[in-house]
C-alpha cells in the first residue's frame, strides 16, 4: 500500500474514537516509480493529513519531508518531488497497520491491507 | 481512448470462475462498464487525473476502466481476497498500477474527501436486502465529487429518496441499461436473466 492509502485509512473498530493514523509495522518496503504530476499534487496537498504523512514516511525510512509546509512551497518543484515520492512511490509491501487506540493489528500482505473486522468489533 | 477500444480491453479481463453467491458476485460486463466510465469522464470529467475508488471491485473491471481513462490513482476495495487477487492479476496484465484494500464496505474507515469519484456495481440486494444502499451511503460519505452506481430500475424511486436523505445533493439517472445476468448459480432457472438497471450519478453534499 502507498502512503496515500495509509493517509486515508483509519481503524473503524466499534468504540474507537480516533483510529487515525494507523501505526506502521514494517516487514518489507518496496519503491515503484510513478509519473510526476505537479497539478495532481497541488490539488491533493490540502487533502493530506501532513503530520501523518511525515510520520509514516519516517517509519518507512524517508526523512526528506519538512515538518511544516507554507503554501508557497507548492511552487517548489523540489518540494513537490519529495511529496510525490513519499505519497506515491513508497510501498508497505509486507507488515501491519496498528490501531492507535486498541493496538489491533491489521496485516498487510502483497501490498494489500486486510481491514476486515471480527464480529465483536463491529 | 475511444469507447470501443475501452470495451475491447475490458472484454479481455479474467472473470470469476467460482463466483460467491452470498456476495452476489456478478461480473460487470465490458459493455456496461465501458459506458459507465466513459460517460463519467466524457460527460462530467470525473475520471482523468482523479482519485477513483471501485467499491466491491470484484475482479476489477470498473477500476481497470478508470485507470485506462487516466485516473491518477485507482483504489479497488473488496471483502474477498480471491477477488482482490484476480483484480490484481487483471491490472498487471494491462500494466496498470492500482491499489487495493480488503474490507467490508460497511466497516470502511476512509477519511472523507480524498477520493474524488466512487464507481460501483454494488450487490443488488437480492440476497441481503438493502446491501446496495449500504454501499451507496458509504460512497456518499467518502467521495468528494461524484458517485456512479448501478441499481435495479424497479428500485428507482426508493434509491432517489434514500440518496437525497443521505448526503446526496443531487441524484440523476444517466441511462437505463440491460444487465444480462448469466446463469452462474444453480438456483437460476433460466439460462440468462435480463434485468433493467439504472446508471446513476450522485453528487455528495460538500462538507
Amino acid at each position: 500500500m502507498r502512503l496515500l492509502t495509509h493517509n486515508m485509512l483509519s481503524s473503524n473498530i466499534k468504540g474507537v474514537a480516533n483510529g487515525f493514523p494507523l501505526r506502521i509495522e514494517i516487514e518489507k518496503v518496496v519503491e515503484k516509480q510513478v509519473d510526476f504530476n505537479a497539478d495532481f499534487l497541488r490539488n491533493m496537498f490540502p487533502k493530506i493529513e501532513w503530520k501523518a504523512l511525515v510520520g509514516a514516511a519516517h517509519t518507512l525510512g524517508y526523512v526528506e519531508l519538512p515538518e511544516e509546509v507554507e503554501p508557497s512551497r507548492l511552487d517548489s518543484e523540489d518540494f513537490l518531488r519529495k511529496f510525490h515520492h513519499a505519497l506515491l512511490e513508497l510501498h508497505l509491501e509486507e507488515g501491519a497497520l496498528v490501531c492507535p487506540e486498541t493496538g489491533r493489528r491489521f496485516p498487510v500482505s502483497k501490498g494489500i491491507p486486510n481491514m476486515l473486522l471480527h464480529e465483536d468489533e463491529v | 481512448m475511444k469507447l470501443k477500444q475501452l470495451e475491447g480491453l475490458l472484454g479481455g479481463l479474467q472473470q470469476f470462475s467460482n463466483p460467491k453467491m452470498e456476495l452476489e458476485q456478478y461480473p460487470t460486463g465490458p459493455h456496461i462498464a465501458s459506458r459507465m466510465l466513459y460517460t463519467a469522464e466524457n460527460s462530467f470529467g470525473d475520471v482523468t487525473d482523479k482519485v477513483v475508488a471501485d467499491f466491491g471491485c470484484g475482479c476489477g473491471t470498473l477500476g481497470v476502466a478508470a485507470a485506462l481513462l487516466d485516473a491518477e490513482r485507482v483504489i479497488g476495495i473488496d471483502i474477498d481476497s480471491q477477488s482482490l487477487e484476480l483484480a490484481s492479476l487483471n491490472a498487471e496484465e494491462l500494466e496498470l498500477d492500482m491499489d487495493y484494500i480488503q474490507c467490508d464496505i460497511k466497516n470502511l474507515g476512509l477519511r472523507a474527501e480524498v477520493v474524488d469519484t466512487v464507481v460501483m456495481n454494488p450487490p443488488f440486494g437480492t440476497r441481503k436486502k438493502g446491501a446496495d444502499m449500504d454501499f451507496l451511503f458509504v460512497a456518499l460519505k467518502i467521495a468528494s465529487q461524484a458517485v456512479y452506481s448501478l441499481h435495479k430500475t424497479s428500485t428507482r424511486d426508493h434509491v432517489k429518496r434514500a440518496a437525497l436523505r443521505h448526503n446526496a445533493s443531487s441524484a440523476e439517472v444517466l441511462c437505463e441499461l440491460r444487465y444480462d445476468v448469466p446463469q452462474l448459480y444453480k438456483f437460476h432457472k433460466k439460462r440468462e436473466v435480463d434485468i433493467a438497471v439504472d446508471l446513476w450519478r450522485f453528487v455528495p453534499k460538500s462538507i
